[in-house]
């Protein structure tokens, strides 16, 4: 059974707080989980010692300058292990470079999305994609062994 | 061939007609030619000169024979005469001029019996009156002459050829001349073999001297046609429509001259056959000049060729290649000059390629700090930029009722700095982009890329109502997505500045000037003042105050750099508040997208 949570993965706190405002203005009511670092996401997806507290996430936010392990890293963790292989993972990131957009996509992320400078902008991008991976998209259900 | 091809195809004009092809043939094959065509000059000049020299001495050998010939042939007449009249002069000294008549003639053989004054005193045999007048005449030279005899002049009588003898008693009170009428005997009967070899091919007439007329008698033949009064010495005449070479001689104690002759064309023969047979021994000196020349043009331009393929292979990037030198003299000296000319180039180039490795790695380099000093940009600039607009944002919504009309005014100016700023790191990214990207050329549809530029002018600004041209079938060679940043800013900039005006209007065209085309963006707009022309795309550098037309004066470079990277060439052509029009080229060549694609 998968549960409702959104993994936020960001390592910058403003970002963070701005992320999560934006979700409680566009009505998203979905528990989020933020992990600081790449580290940290791959522990809360995949455990520390290979068994996971939580369950998987519906959607995982995730930026790509992250300390330690960065973003394009921990995606092709995630595509590589056969649990998190579909999982959907929404790349939310300051960069327009066209280098990693393609590698994003590459990797197999579902989506491409650069934080804009003005929070309007931001608010509305958070709450389409919220709208869409937590309201309107199906994913083949799987649950925890 | 190849190698003479291309060489020769280098741009040099091609001469038509025989010249051209002659400046076309290789040496190998120009020298034999020259060569057979010098020998064959000389040859045919030599073989002429030599067919002169033959016929010339061919001619005077003839008529030293002709001579020989008329000489002996009339002294054997002569002799043969004078045989005869000693007969006659010894039966009339013996018996007297009238018994010796009686003695000598009979019905057949005329004879007649002369007085001293030169009339008939008595004529046997039925001599005939012409006969008697050539007697009369033959007897007058006679008695002129006061020789004791004579052999008379030669006649025809009845298709035969007669003549007198007359000889004199020596008695002066006997009554004068005996004379005796003789056919003359030419036909080979009695003839002795040494006559026939004597006169072999010559033919030998028989004649009356100078213009006496009377017949001409063929030895061994019959009376010919005569030709011109025969001249004592060697001559030449036209005789029944054949030329000869002649010797006349005379006969002694006669009224007769020898004639020897032959044909012209005997010694035109001689010396024709002797031209002819140097004939093979010529075309064997041409062919032999010819092969040598060959060889020696072999010798020459194998050297010659050896170095065409290697300067050929040099110039397409062998540099290691060199010519084997074997000769000595002037082609060795070619090829080792040639070999210390391709080393130098090697060396050159060798050094060359260490610069610019050197370079490119540290280019490489830079770019890799660029690289990821935009890439911090784009990722860290923009973070803070994001919290100030964000934080105001909730601040104003959050807090909007307890904050006044001013602190609310100072939250908005705070977003707006914020996300200028956010603007001006876009656009210095884009020029980054531009500056660092790979020009990859591709034909460009620029007619249909102005169109989607157009269309999303359009969308992001549906208010506004401007007629726009887009020529049609504009295309380019050139980076499609360098060519959009380009058109998004020129129609954009086109776009922003005719948004004061009534009636906006753009226009994107190209023209051809000589070969190179050059497009065009014109617009109605606002326009600018061409004495600042020069900072129009210096980065930042703005013509418009912000509060005009917004924009961070970083577009026009970017366009700039664009351009500068195909090899183009961008400018612009404006006045104040009557719009502007900017141009461009793209048609650099392939060197600058090729020095680009480094980067």
């Amino acid at each position: 059974m998968p549960a409702n949570t959104i993994l936020l993965v960001e390592d910058n706190p403003d970002d963070e707080v701005l992320a999560l405002r934006a979700l409680t203005q566009n009505k998203i009511a979905n528990q989020v989980d933020v992990a600081r670092d790449g580290v940290e996401a791959l522990e809360y997806l995949f455990g520390a010692d290979g068994n996971p507290e939580n369950a998987l996430p519906q959607v995982v936010l995730l930026d790509l300058k992250l300390p330690r392990v960065d973003g394009l890293e921990v995606l092709r963790r995630i595509r590589a292990d056969e649990r998190t292989r579909l999982l959907p993972v929404v790349v939310l990131t300051s960069s327009s470079e066209e280098q990693d957009l393609v590698e994003s996509y590459s990797l197999g992320a579902n989506s491409y999305i650069i934080k804009p400078v003005d929070f309007t902008q931001f608010s509305e991008a958070v709450g389409r994609l919220g709208m869409y991976w937590l309201v309107l998209n199906r994913t083949p259900s799987r649950s925890r062994p | 061939m190849n190698a003479w091809g291309s060489i020769d195809d280098d741009g040099r004009p091609r001469v038509r007609g025989l010249r051209g092809w002659w400046r076309r043939q290789p040496l190998e094959r120009k020298l034999p030619f020259a060569f057979a065509l010098l020998l064959t000059v000389v040859g045919a000049f030599y073989t002429a000169a030599l067919y002169r020299e033959v016929a010339r001495s061919a001619g005077s050998a003839v008529e030293v024979r002709l001579e020989q010939v008329g000489r002996e042939v009339a002294r054997l007449a002569a002799t043969a005469n004078n045989q005869r009249l000693e007969t006659m002069r010894r039966v009339v000294d013996s018996v007297g001029t009238p018994a010796a008549l009686a003695l000598m003639s009979n019905d057949t053989m005329p004879a007649v019996l002369l007085t001293r004054g030169l009339e008939v005193a008595e004529a046997r045999g039925n001599p005939s009156a012409t006969s008697l007048q050539k007697l009369l005449e033959d007897a007058r030279l006679l008695r002129e002459a006061g020789s004791p005899g004579v052999t008379g002049s030669l006649f025809s009588e009845n298709g035969r050829t007669f003549f007198w003898q007359l000889a004199s008693n020596g008695d002066a009170d006997a009554p004068g001349y005996v004379a005796m009428r003789r056919q003359l005997n030419t036909t080979g009967d009695g003839r002795s073999a040494a006559i026939q070899t004597l006169i072999g091919e010559t033919i030998v007439l028989i004649a009356n001297p100078g213009d006496y007329g009377g017949p001409w008698v063929q030895l061994e033949g019959p009376e010919v046609t005569p030709a011109s009064p025969p001249e004592p010495g060697s001559n030449r005449h036209i005789r029944s429509g054949t030329s000869y070479l002649t010797y006349t001689t005379p006969v002694s104690g006669a009224r007769w001259v020898i004639i020897t002759e032959t044909p012209h064309s005997v010694v035109q023969g001689r010396a024709a056959a002797f031209a002819t047979s140097t004939i093979p021994f010529m075309i064997g000196f041409i062919l032999l000049g010819g092969g040598l020349a060959w060889v020696i043009g072999k010798r020459i331009t194998r050297p010659m060729r050896v170095m065409a393929n290697a300067a050929l292979a040099i110039g397409s990037g062998e540099y290691h290649r060199r010519v084997s030198v074997r000769e000595g003299g002037d082609l060795g000296m070619m090829a080792r000059a040639f070999n210390r000319m391709a080393a130098q180039v090697e060396r050159t180039n060798t050094a060359l390629d260490e610069r610019v490795r050197r370079r490119t790695e540290e280019l490489e380099m830079v770019n890799q700090e660029l690289q990821s000093f935009s890439y911090s940009v784009s990722h860290d600039l923009r973070s803070p930029l994001r919290s100030i607009d964000g934080f105001s944002q909730a601040l104003l919504e959050d807090y909007g009722p307890q904050l006044d009309a001013t602190a609310q005014d100072y939250l908005k100016r705070l977003r707006g700095g914020a996300q200028r700023m956010g603007l001006l790191i876009d656009d210095l990214l884009m020029l980054s982009r531009v500056a660092r990207q790979p020009v990859d050329r591709t034909h460009v549809d620029m007619t249909a890329l102005a169109h989607e530029v157009i269309a999303e002018l359009r969308t992001d600004d549906p208010s506004r109502a401007v007629r726009i041209d887009v020529q049609e079938g504009m295309t380019a060679e050139a980076d499609r997505g360098l060519m959009y940043v380009v058109l998004q800013n020129l129609l954009g900039n086109a776009w922003k500045f005719t948004s004061h005006e009534p009636d906006p209007m753009i226009e994107f065209g190209a023209e051809d000037h000589d070969g190179v085309t050059v497009f065009h963006v014109r617009d109605n707009g606002a326009g600018f003042d061409m004495a600042y022309a020069n900072q129009l795309f210096v980065a930042f550098q703005r013509l418009h105050s912000n509060s005009d037309f917004k924009g961070t004066g970083i577009g026009l470079t970017t366009v700039q750099r664009v351009i500068t990277r195909h090899g183009g060439r961008v400018w612009a052509d404006a006045a104040l508040g009557a719009g502007a029009t900017f141009y461009f080229t793209v048609d650099g060549g392939v060197d600058a997208g090729e020095h680009d694609s480094a980067g």
